[in-house]
């Protein structure tokens, strides 16, 4: 792979964060057994920073890239095909990947707007996923 | 506003003109120092990393010298502050009439008596310098949670000293022996078996007859403001593990030749009821080499390198109680003794370590571990850090203040004022296998932001009141005359005493009292911010 391939593919931002959260799951045997008949691609955009995080679950196999947030066409469903996006700001992700909100309080925030979901009930499977973190052995 | 040329000269006759410097840049460099903007705003001044720039800095060379110079000061009315490795504000003067003795010049290690135990080091030999020389003999001494790079003679004789290896270390009260003081008059004091008259040495500190180690330091020591400490004896312990401390690569990016008989557990207690009871249990069997309760952000803090790397430990972040333990030993035989008991525990108390399995830590994290390097992690998220809450009591106020400390602290995480570590943000330590423990609450904030460090003191401050408040023990941070004042009445007046010594050792005020009390401070009311 050329220097420029590796910088293509090389995961930014908040997209690198969430890529750094996950790298234990992606050689966890559980995780595969457990999302191995699922094909998902959630879109995981914070909205105080410039790149969103697209995480492709592949019959459990885990890949997180980055791509920029702006324009907001960079998010469209037609464009990458999502099956659930989730945005907050980073603090509200912060909280809710260390498992400091309830989903109470994220329907909370849902209500107020602070945090916008669309296909919900596959979004369920990213909330397992982050769950899924803190039970590997 | 600088030293009469005749004053000066006086000075460089003690030391020679080249250890005495009263230049601008040499004096405004001194006046500089980490967290001295905090406590600039509690005492409603400008929120600047400066205190009052010294007259001048003089280093001395031996304790003759020191004496020399207390003396000078007492003659023309000159106050002097003291630092031997100089961390934080409590270096710093606190006016315009002050002079800095650095003690720098005073480096040596003067005795290692592996016999018996005890090292005799000068101000300016360093934790980690100490630490090496130990190491070949087998032995290893306590280390503040500062770190290894401060002073362990300032830590014993005049500053607090809880560290990561309290359990086995203690604390830096705890560990100090023979004491050498110039007094503030500069009268030279010797404690303890290094006061006697025939064969002096410094293997004990207290008597003969009553015991000044209350009055020297008491509990968080007088900040150089009864005097100049110059010699000090210091209690040491066998070295947990196999002395061999290889370190290859480059910063931060080591790797540690992990010795054979260590081993790290971090375990979720999930809740504070639960953590009190196996800290106590754990400790009950006095195999650890460090025991903390770390907050979650402060688990991922001390396996962190970087911002980046921080972040990436979120499955870490998690716990709500974590548990850190760390075991250690020198033969296979007693390894093996420490890791059946530690198996036991966990069954017991139904607890699951999650390294080598949720997360292995580099090999670095041991090397720290062992050098007591964990403190500075503090500083990863946003360059700046400083604790609130300081108490030393029983697990159960420890872990009520660390709860009664989270909404408090969550307010200013909203404000934007204090980095979000959900409020959480505490370490706590036992002392000596759980005879006591310590809590203080790490905070992080940016100290290039003004608006950061004011919502830092006022946290501070508040925070200090809700100690009060609530009975929660007497913070770090109660120095200085407003906060004796405000803490004494509530604690046997004890600030009234403490006013005594002070009047009765420094009749002229020459030590500076900036951080501890002084004689005739008439209460007034000072116009702050908060």
């Amino acid at each position: 792979m050329s220097e420029n391939e590796t910088d293509m593919k090389k995961v930014r931002g908040f997209a690198g964060i969430i890529d750094n959260a996950l790298t234990p799951l992606k050689t966890n045997l559980k995780f595969q057994t457990k999302f191995g008949k699922k094909s998902l691609k959630f879109l995981l955009n914070a909205n105080n920073v410039n790149f969103a995080a697209i995480i492709t679950i592949d019959h459990g196999l885990l890949e997180v890239e980055s791509i920029k947030n702006k324009p907001p066409e960079n998010l469209k469903k037609k464009k990458i095909g999502w099956d659930g996006y989730l945005e907050m700001d980073t603090q509200t992700f912060l909280r809710m990947a260390m498992n400091r909100i309830s989903l109470l309080g994220v329907a909370k925030k849902w209500l107020t707007g602070n945090v916008k979901m669309k296909g919900i009930l596959k979004l369920l499977n990213l909330l397992k996923m982050f769950n899924s973190l803190a039970e590997l052995d | 506003m600088v030293l009469e040329a005749s004053i000066l000269t006086e000075f460089e006759n003690i030391v020679g003109p080249e250890n005495v410097n009263d230049g601008e840049v040499i004096t405004n460099v001194y006046a500089y120092n980490w967290c001295m903007e905090i406590f600039n705003y509690m005492e409603g001044k400008d929120p600047i990393p400066f205190s009052p720039t010294p007259k001048a800095v003089i280093l001395p060379s031996s304790t003759e010298e020191v004496k020399k110079i207390v003396k000078l000061c007492n003659k023309f009315n000159i106050q002097f502050k003291v630092q031997s490795t100089g961390l934080g504000p409590w270096n710093q003067p606190s006016t315009d009439n002050s002079i800095i003795l650095d003690l720098r010049r005073m480096n040596k290690i003067i005795k290692i008596d592996e016999k018996n135990l005890y090292a005799v080091i000068e101000p300016y030999v360093s934790g980690a310098q100490l630490q090496v020389e130990l190491m070949k003999f087998g032995l290893n001494c306590h280390m503040p949670g500062a770190g290894p790079q401060v002073s362990p003679l300032a830590s014993s004789t005049s500053m607090n000293g809880p560290g990561f290896t309290s359990p086995s270390t203690g604390h830096s009260s705890r560990n100090v022996l023979g004491v050498e003081w110039v007094l503030p008059d500069g009268e030279i004091m010797r404690l303890g078996s290094a006061g006697m008259k025939n064969n002096r040495d410094w293997f004990h500190g207290d008597g003969p007859g009553p015991s000044l180690r209350g009055i020297m330091r008491g509990w968080a020591g007088t900040k150089s403001g009864l005097g100049v400490f110059t010699k000090v004896a210091v209690k040491l312990f066998p070295y947990p593990c196999n002395t061999d401390y290889n370190i290859k690569g480059y910063s931060p990016d080591y790797d540690f030749e992990i010795p054979d008989f260590i081993r790290a557990y971090v375990m979720d207690c999930g809740n504070f009821k639960k953590l009190e009871s196996s800290m106590l249990r754990i400790e009950e069997e006095e195999i650890s080499f460090m025991c903390s309760y770390l907050s979650g952000f402060a688990v991922m803090a001390i396996f962190s390198y970087s911002i980046e790397s921080l972040m990436d430990k979120m499955a870490i972040g998690q716990m709500k109680a974590p548990l850190v333990i760390l075991i250690a030993a020198r033969t296979s035989r007693e390894f093996d003794y420490k890791q059946k008991v530690m198996d036991t525990l966990l069954r017991e108390l139904k607890l699951k370590n999650i390294i080598g399995k949720l997360y292995t830590p580099k090999s670095i994290f041991y090397a720290e571990a062992l050098r007591s390097n964990l403190g500075l992690h503090g500083f990863i998220a946003t360059g700046g850090f400083q604790s609130t809450k300081g108490v030393c009591d029983t697990a159960a106020v420890c872990l009520q203040s660390t709860k009664l400390n989270v909404p408090l602290k969550q307010k200013y995480i909203a404000q934007g004022a204090i980095a979000n570590d959900f409020g959480e943000g505490t370490w706590m330590t036992s002392y000596e296998s759980g005879h006591f423990f310590h809590m203080e609450a790490p905070t992080m904030f940016d100290q290039t932001d003004e608006n950061s460090v004011e919502g830092m003191a006022e946290y501070m401050e508040k925070a200090n009141q809700l100690d009060l408040v609530k009975h929660l023990g007497a913070p770090f941070f109660v120095e200085g005359d407003q906060m004796h004042d405000l803490f004494g009445p509530f604690m046997l007046n004890y600030h009234n005493w403490l006013r005594k010594i002070k009047e009765a050792f420094d009749p002229n005020n020459i030590s500076d009292s900036g951080f501890y009390i002084s004689a005739n401070y008439q209460k007034k009311r000072v116009d702050t911010k908060l």
